[in-house]
């Protein structure tokens, strides 16, 4: 009995263990623990607003990437009239023959030493993600009135309308996304840049209307009306609507409280001033970081913020930018080098009278600017206008590479100024002539020989500050201030200068430029001006502000609709702009004319240190490839490559009303 | 006399049930009991059953030929029969020889040998044993004793040599390497979806396979079938390893110890330069620069258009050839002598060596210092291993201690465990019996050592040049050896490593807890479950102290996290035999698991006012600068299967088996799925015909099966939900002040309907051993197909998501393995057997999107590198063609190379660019690449050798080899600038390139590239192998001199392991791709 009773215990304690884990589908049901749900989270003002918040964070980290030689920014500027690639010893990867090197399959980076062009790509349609999940969701939301949803749309418009700007000048013809995918898609087609700047147009028109006005809110860093006014005025530009566009400019300087800057303002930030003292002036402190949102500061339109340890990102500007003064290549007229050195504090040859890498900071000249950004365009009947503050070395905001000063204990010339060709022979104590009168003194004059805008690209390096064995001060580290300008008014008056001088009113466009030059203290006023002249403008104000190459690329396209000529007389077809080849003199489009005029690019090779050089453009380089990776990978239908480039076809069929794109998303 | 039988009766089934508890009712001893009627006679026949050690054997079955009459062996192996002396008496026991004696009238002393004959060995089979002999489906066994002289100190290592495993190879101090059976099944890769399922005595283990020490296991059976798999349904379709620990036997308690140890040493990896040939290479790197046309048209060094005078880079002593003197060459060119400078110093200059400072002091100094040789040591491993084991009545115990200490041939590649097994198990009563065993494991996970990591941001000290100081004038460790400053200053590991520690690892607690119910009709019940605690530790601080470090980013990582994981089954097994030749086994099992993790991680940051207490405080952490997260996870599953045997007259067998499984992953919509299988065997050569025709053939079976299972190995549990993950922080101005937004965003699309991957495979099998068991083998044919592959199905990137995870394509895997062993001498003072495995794979990608174009032809994946009809690991690319040389510059510069480039085959010259004087231009894209080869190799191959001599003293060697594959590599484009790493005096690798005086047409100049559209062109190699894997030495010292020092065997051995490997790769050992070690072992065993 013992026996069964056991049995009957043992088969009790079966059924039970069996109904303790008796596996329902409940049993298996899923139990996110450490994340949310996007619908569930996306459901109130809360959850968009984090969703928001994605998109104007992402501002900054498109042309920073926390890391490398080479700042993505750069990019923009190695094909520019104003830039040129610099890092000498990059042997295949080095930037200069973007003609050969440039192609669908290679030639674009996500970053590193070489270039950020395929960074561009990614992380453009990364934040049209961010801002397709506010749009995806704003209207699940609950508890939120219509005036509010609005706004996030409008917001979200907004940031749409700036990934798309930046990416259609880039990058041409692109696939139009506009909403968070719910089901695989592979089979977009790509959508004609005109018809993309007919929706941005669109979006930034609903954006204007509900987007308040930067006075109306608290924050400063998200989308104020204001910035979607100036986009808005740019977005006209291209689709030809140039009284528009004008309008806009015009309602955005006169109605929101905005003006340029005339007086210094904020707080006062420098390198060493006993080395290489800075007299306050206005342009040095408006392009401070600590000022840039400084309440005080009437320019500002929308900023990128880059501020807090919570959401900080280095950006080595002045590493990047600046020529590679302390280095080997360059020797003092006694023949020793490095001529200049980088001395940290704890540094027993540390002279504070000398104290050059905190004043300039550790520039590597991985990009510099060309002639026509650091000479011609200075020169007013021949004579450099160092009146301009933007040009200013007596109050510091420029730095000529003759006003460094050897720093090189061992040097005779210790603290004098550098010089790039001997003056006179050097005879050592033997009798020998080390160093002939005339003798280069720079081994590389691309990377380590060009002057530097300090005004525009000085961050005080706080974590470098911090260490006193520090010898790199290379812009925006931990600590730093590295507030930018996404917008601001000078750049609106120069909008507005285009917007007229398509119209046809030279003497107008004038006007706008000259309240761009006359705050700097500019000598000369125009009468009136050509593209080239606002172009150059453009150069002088927003150096490293604005993204070079898409904003020429603009320019070119609004010239060929416009009809207008361009500073040499030469007009050009809107059907033909972007659908040239070549390397010859001729044709092409005005972004390439600037390049061969104004810059090296198309002049054949070059020696800097024993390297040969080629800088070298193709026309239809003007828009960069496709990605291959994008092509392969949208397997259900072609995009088109863009002219010029490998697997180019006309026939290749394209959406050419962003509507029936959006549309063809939806079905 | 009904007395007598009663008390024998007890003892009987206590007898069956010790065997049971270890391998469970197998269905011979059923049927041995069944067969064996018991009565009493006038005559008793008394004697004992002993194995060939002279151990008893327990549970052998006696019976009288020709009778009824029977009786099983106790504990002690005595037996006491019912016979009439003169009667013939059948001795049998599993896994022995079948033995016939004459009774006489004397006490019987009965010696079983062994059976050679593996059939009849018991196989875990999951939720149960078989019989060797019964299984239908694919599962080899693997006996850790054989290879016990080499020490293995993985599980991996008793693994390798299986055919149809592909065990990985890992150099480093713990040896974890990758097990792979008959191929990858999936295209999905992460969380080790295509590794095989492991059971440890017969429950799921999800922990890791170091927590098991070798030397506790008894037995190791690889289920490679889908048949045999199919058991396991859910998590099978790669195949299944059950471990089984080893029991007590009973006796006397016996107590193992033994030690091993090891000197482990580099036996490849890629050498540097030393000093002069890194000054000649440097020479030789600038002289690169100046390639072009001299003023006479022919290409070389110094071209005209470098503006580099000819002889510049050289060294003064070796000016003739530019008919210079060393006055003319101090004085040309951008570099010049200075003022009391000598030669060499301008040489050093014009070479950049004052690029770094140190370096250029150090080379006018003559100083050298040997990075490569504070980078790489000769390790010590130390294994230590003891254990205690025994059996009575009623109880079984087995319990160890082992502690292992490697050291990696790395500088401060480090590895330590302790770990302990206990097993017991106890019959209760008649009808009940219980098991726990513990397995405790507490082992250390990473470590501080010098990295070998060779991309340029990385720190690698075997870059630093070989003029670069390791100490100052001091003898302190110099933190910057090439330039003295933090940037391109070069690293020192020693240096470094004063301002790290780090405490890390885990602990584990497996346990097992069985009971199991006998119940009447031959119905057992077993109740398992299997709950797992797995604790994780991370402690590990960065000072700040660090000379020219950022506070805000140093301080201390704190980590911990749990998995609690269980695991339980309800188990009914019923086990029949009708009519004697209708032998049914049939098994039910209901089954649910649940895994739970949690996860704390602290980053502080900035420690203030010291961080001298290091990681053990946290307080004074910067909190904007600091970091918190938690990441936890839940997840559950259940099954319900069924399996049935039949065999008829122990010839032919069929095995069926269902099986339903969830899953919580796979979605809200499919958790379920079920698999089935079915297979059948017949053994031939038991059928009188054969018998008669074939008498040479000692035993032949064939075999049959096909089954389907599932896969559920994923990279995340919830990868079919969207995600919305913290991004950060977004932080506005609010009137001055900081307005911190958290942000959040979606970085994985979600997708409900993600459901069960999918194998089926269908395996035909051959067993037979002929000439007296001389020879023995068998060979297995399969063919593998997995759908509703877990994919990431890849997506446009401008779709904002790169890919999604869903249920799409088709991999094939096929091939044939076939074992042979054969003992080919055999006498009484010698032996020596060879056994020997092949397998080959192929493996295709049948479907991937199911995506076609306009000609119906399914699309392939390139940037995966997955293309239908080809294998996972296919090699798509561009094919190069040697090197352009000197006399063809000029095609070179049509596409942007330079004589030292190697030159690509233009394979579609369609879309070539003519120029206007009708030159064709090659354009290079994807359609100039063909399909040149896997990386997967397809054919694997081992063999062994044993040699035993005067039974003591053995002596094996094994080598196995990978065929068929291939690999690309970029090395041999000396692109070594990257980062400025040659501009800023570092050192690389040690290798051969191509120059004007020593051209190739195999190796490219330094700083090479390939022609546009494909810069950074790869070259192929083949990377076949074969490795001698293993030398050992074994000798048991003698007898007579052990028992003296009251010890029960002592023995000795010694082994190299990885000898010498024969291969075609240059750049460090073809299967690791670079570093491999060769460790020298030396070990003990004494039991006591």
């Amino acid at each position: 009995m013992n026996y069964i009773s056991n049995i009957f215990k043992g088969s009790a304690a079966f059924v039970m263990a069996t109904m303790l884990v008796s596996c329902g589908d409940s049993f298996l049901g899923q139990d996110p623990l450490s994340f949310y749900e996007p619908s569930t989270t996306y459901s109130n003002e809360a959850g968009l607003k984090s969703a928001l918040s994605m998109c104007d964070k992402e501002l900054k980290t498109i042309i920073m990437d926390g890391n490398g030689n080479v700042i993505p920014m750069a990019s923009n500027y190695n094909m520019s009239d104003i830039g040129l690639y610099a890092k000498t010893d990059m042997g295949g990867g080095f930037q200069d023959n973007f003609d050969a090197k440039l192609t669908p399959t290679s030639g674009m980076n996500g970053g590193g030493d070489a270039n950020a062009m395929q960074r561009f790509w990614d992380e453009g349609y990364t934040g049209v993600k961010y801002a397709n999940t506010v749009l995806s969701y704003v209207d699940k939301a609950q508890g939120l009135d219509d005036n509010t949803r609005n706004i996030y749309k409008g917001r979200a418009y907004f940031h749409r309308a700036l990934r798309y700007y930046y990416l259609t000048l880039q990058f041409g013809d692109i696939p139009l996304v506009t909403n968070i995918i719910t089901k695989p898609k592979q089979d977009y087609k790509s959508t004609s840049k005109e018809a993309i700047f007919k929706m941005l147009v669109n979006d930034l028109e609903f954006a204007v209307k509900y987007v308040p006005s930067q006075s109306a809110m608290t924050d400063i860093g998200m989308v104020n009306k204001e910035a979607c006014l100036h986009l808005l005025a740019k977005c006209y530009l291209v689709t030809g609507q140039y009284d528009k566009a004008e309008q806009t400019a015009t309602d955005l300087i006169s109605n929101y409280g905005l003006h340029l800057m005339e007086n210094s303002f904020g707080t006062f930030v420098a390198g060493n001033q006993k080395t290489w003292p800075i007299t306050r002036n206005v342009l040095w402190d408006l392009h401070r970081g600590e000022n840039v949102c400084d309440p005080a500061n009437k320019e500002l339109i929308m900023p990128i913020l880059n501020f807090n340890d919570q959401n900080f990102t280095g950006y080595s500007l002045m590493r990047a930018c600046f020529a590679h003064w302390g280095n080997g290549v360059i020797k003092d007229p006694s023949g020793i080098s490095p001529a200049g050195k980088n001395i940290a504090r704890n540094n027993a040859d540390y002279d504070e009278n000398n104290d050059w890498v905190r004043s300039i900071g550790r520039g590597i000249g991985c990009f510099r600017t060309s002639k026509h950004y650091n000479q011609a365009i200075w020169n007013v009947d021949g004579t450099p206008d160092y009146q301009d503050l933007r040009h200013n070395r007596s109050v510091g905001n420029w730095v000529e590479m003759e006003d460094i000063r050897y720093t090189n204990k061992k040097s005779p010339y210790y603290g004098k100024n550098f010089q790039l060709y001997a003056t006179q022979d050097y005879v050592d104590g033997t009798g020998k002539t080390i160093v002939h009168k005339g003798d280069l003194l720079c081994g590389d004059t691309i990377r380590s020989w060009y002057p530097t805008p300090l005004y525009q690209c000085y961050i005080l390096d706080k974590t470098a500050e911090g260490n006193l064995g520090a010898n790199q001060f290379n812009g925006a580290s931990t600590g730093s201030n590295g507030n930018l300008y996404l917008f601001r008014l000078a750049e609106t008056y120069l909008i507005r200068a285009e917007a007229r001088f398509y119209q046809g009113n030279t003497t107008g466009a004038a006007d706008d430029v000259n309240v761009v030059r006359k705050r700097a203290n500019a000598k000369h006023m125009f009468t009136t001006v050509t593209i080239g002249d606002i172009l150059d403008e453009r150069a002088r104000e927003l150096y490293m502000e604005e993204w070079r190459q898409p904003e020429m690329t603009r320019v070119a396209w609004c010239l060929a609709k416009s009809g207008k000529p361009d500073e040499w007389g030469h007009t050009y077809d809107i059907k033909t702009w972007d659908k040239q080849e070549g390397t010859d003199r001729t044709g092409g489009n005005y972004w390439y004319q600037r390049l061969i005029n104004y810059s090296l690019f198309n002049n054949g090779a070059i020696q800097s240190n024993g390297i040969s050089l080629e800088y070298k453009v193709n026309k239809h380089n003007i828009f960069w490839p496709i990605p291959n990776s994008a092509i392969t990978a949208n397997t259900g239908a072609a995009l088109r490559q863009n002219y010029g480039y490998d697997g180019y076809s006309e026939s290749t069929q394209m959406w050419t009303n962003w509507e029936d794109a959006v549309a063809d998303e939806n079905k | 006399m009904e007395y007598v039988n009663l008390s024998i009766m007890p003892r009987k089934l206590f007898v069956l049930m010790a065997m049971a508890a270890g391998c469970s009712l197998t269905p011979i001893d059923a049927m041995a009991l069944d067969a064996v009627q018991i009565t009493q006679q006038a005559n008793s026949i008394k004697g004992r059953i002993l194995d060939s050690a002279g151990e008893p054997i327990i549970g052998a079955t006696v019976k009288v030929k020709g009778s009824k009459t029977g009786t099983v062996t106790d504990l002690d192996g005595n037996f006491n029969i019912n016979a009439a002396p003169g009667a013939m008496l059948e001795v049998t026991y599993i896994g022995y020889k079948p033995q016939m004696v004459k009774a006489g009238r004397e006490f019987l002393n009965v010696k079983l040998a062994e059976n050679s004959e593996t059939l009849n060995e018991v196989v875990v089979v999951g939720y149960g044993t078989m019989r060797k002999k019964d299984l239908t489906g694919s599962v080899v066994q693997i006996n850790p004793s054989k290879i016990a002289d080499q020490n293995p100190g993985t599980v991996q290592d008793l693994l390798r040599g299986t055919p149809g495993l592909q065990i990985g190879y890992d150099p480093a101090a713990k040896s974890s390497a990758s097990i792979q059976l008959r191929g990858q099944n999936s295209l999905y890769t992460d969380g080790g979806h295509n590794s095989p399922l492991l059971i440890l005595d017969g429950m799921a283990f999800y922990g890791e396979l170091s927590e098991i020490n070798p030397d506790d296991i008894a037995q190791i059976d690889v289920l490679k079938d889908a048949s045999s798999a199919a058991i396991y349904g859910a998590k099978a379709a790669s195949g299944v390893i059950i471990i089984t620990t080893k029991k007590g036997k009973s006796g006397k308690p016996t107590i193992n110890v033994s030690a091993n140890w090891a000197a482990n040493t580099k036996s490849a990896y890629r050498e540097v330069f030393n000093s002069s040939e890194y000054m000649k290479y440097r020479e030789d790197w600038y002289k690169a620069t100046t390639y072009g046309y001299d003023a006479a048209g022919n290409w070389g060094y110094y071209g005209a258009t470098s503006g580099t005078p000819a002889g510049y880079y050289d060294n003064v002593d070796n000016l003739s050839q530019y008919g210079l003197n060393a006055d003319q060459w101090s004085k040309m060119g951008s570099v010049q002598l200075q003022s009391g400078e000598t030669y060499q110093s301008l040489y050093a200059r014009r070479l950049k060596l004052n690029e770094a400072m140190n370096v250029y002091n150090n080379y006018l100094a003559g100083k050298t210092y040997n990075w490569y040789d504070s980078t790489f040591r000769t390790g010590i491993n130390q294994d230590y291993n003891a254990s205690i084991s025994g059996a009575s009545d009623r109880v079984n115990y087995y319990a160890s201690f082992g502690y292992m200490k490697n050291q990696g041939v790395v500088e401060g590649n480090d590895y330590h465990a302790f770990r302990s097994n206990m097993k017991l198990n106890a019959k209760i009563t008649d009808w009940l019996e219980m098991g726990v065993n513990v397995n405790f494991q507490d082992r250390s996970d990473g470590d501080i050592a010098v990295s070998l990591k060779d991309n340029y941001w990385e720190n690698n000290q075997t870059r630093n040049s070989p003029f670069a100081p390791i100490t100052d004038d001091n003898g302190n460790y110099v933190q910057y050896p090439m330039n003295g400053t933090p940037t391109n200053g070069g690293y020192n590991y020693w240096f470094d490593r004063q301002y790290l520690n780090l405490d890390k690892g885990y602990t584990v607690l497996n346990t097992i807890f069985n009971a199991k119910v006998t119940l009447p009709f031959g119905i057992i019940y077993q109740f398992n479950i299997s709950p797992r605690y797995q604790w994780f530790y991370n402690r590990y601080f960065m000072s700040a102290e660090l000379p020219n470090s950022s506070p805000a980013s140093r301080g201390a990582d704190r980590e911990t996290s749990k998995d609690f994981d269980y695991s339980l089954n309800n188990t009914i097994t019923w086990d029949k035999v009708f009519n004697k030749d209708h032998h049914f086994t049939l098994t039910l099992v209901q089954e649910a698991e649940e895994m739970r993790y949690w996860d704390d991680r602290i980053e502080a940051r900035n420690i203030t006012p010291s961080d001298a207490l290091g990681f053990h405080y946290i307080s004074g952490a910067n909190m904007d600068q600091s970091n918190f997260s938690v990441n936890d996870t839940h997840s559950t599953a259940a099954a319900y299967l069924g399996r049935l045997f039949y065999g008829y007259k122990e010839r032919y067998m069929v095995t069926a088996s269902v099986r339903r499984d969830g899953y919580s992953a796979f979605g809200s919509n499919n958790p379920w799925a079920t698999f089935w299988s079915l297979g059948g065997s017949w053994i031939f050569s038991e059928e009188p015909l054969v018998k008669k025709a074939l008498p040479w053939l000692d035993m032949g079976k064939l075999r049959a099966s096909y089954g389907t299972n599932g896969n559920r190995s994923l990279k995340d549990t919830y990868l079919s939900l969207s995600n919305l993950k913290s991004d950060g922080s977004m932080v506005y101005y609010n009137n001055g002040n900081a307005d911190i937004v958290k942000t959040l965003s979606m970085s994985r699309l979600g997708n409900p309907n993600l459901e069960w991957e999918k194998t089926s495979a269908w395996n035909v099998g051959f067993d037979f051993a002929v000439l007296d068991q001389r020879l023995s083998g068998s060979i297995d044919l399969y063919s593998k197909k997995t759908n509703n592959m877990i994919m990431e199905q890849r997506l446009p990137n401008y779709t904002g998501f790169s890919s999604i995870t869903t249920n799409l394509g088709e991999v094939h895997n096929s091939g044939f393995e076939f074992t042979l062993n054969s003992v080919n001498i055999k006498n009484k003072d010698f032996e020596w057997t060879t056994s020997a495995g092949f397998s080959y794979n192929k493996n295709t990608i049948k479907h991937l999107y199911y995506d076609y174009d306009a000609n119906g032809v399914e699309r392939d994946d390139t940037s995966n590198s997955w293309f239908i009809g080809h294998p996972v690991g296919e090699i798509w690319s561009w094919e190069t063609d040697g090197i352009w040389q000197k006399s063809e510059a000029a095609q070179a510069a049509l596409v942007n190379q330079k004589p030292g480039d190697p030159k690509v085959i233009n394979h579609c010259t369609d879309d070539d660019k003519v120029l206007t004087d009708g030159t064709r231009v090659p354009v290079y894209n994807d359609k100039d690449k063909v399909f040149l080869g896997t990386t997967n190799p397809p054919i694997y191959w081992n063999l062994r050798n044993e040699f035993t001599i005067w039974k003591d003293l053995t002596f094996s060697f094994s080598l196995y080899s990978y065929m068929g594959h291939k690999s690309l590599e970029g090395y041999y484009l000396n692109q070594d600038n990257g980062g400025s790493m040659i501009t800023n005096a570092f050192n690389v690798f040690k290798k051969e390139y191509w120059t004007p005086e020593n051209s190739s047409n195999t190796y490219a100049r330094l700083d090479a590239v390939g022609p546009t559209g494909c810069t950074s062109v790869q070259k192929l190699h083949n990377r076949s192998f074969v490795r001698l894997d293993n030398i050992s030495i074994g000798y048991t010292l003698p007898r007579e001199w052990t028992r003296k020092a009251m010890l029960e065997r002592v023995r000795v051995t010694a082994s190299v392991n990885n000898v010498f490997t024969i291969d075609s790769w240059e750049y460090g050992d073809p299967e690791t791709s670079g570093l491999a070690t060769r460790a020298f072992n030396l070990g003990i065993n004494v039991t006591l």
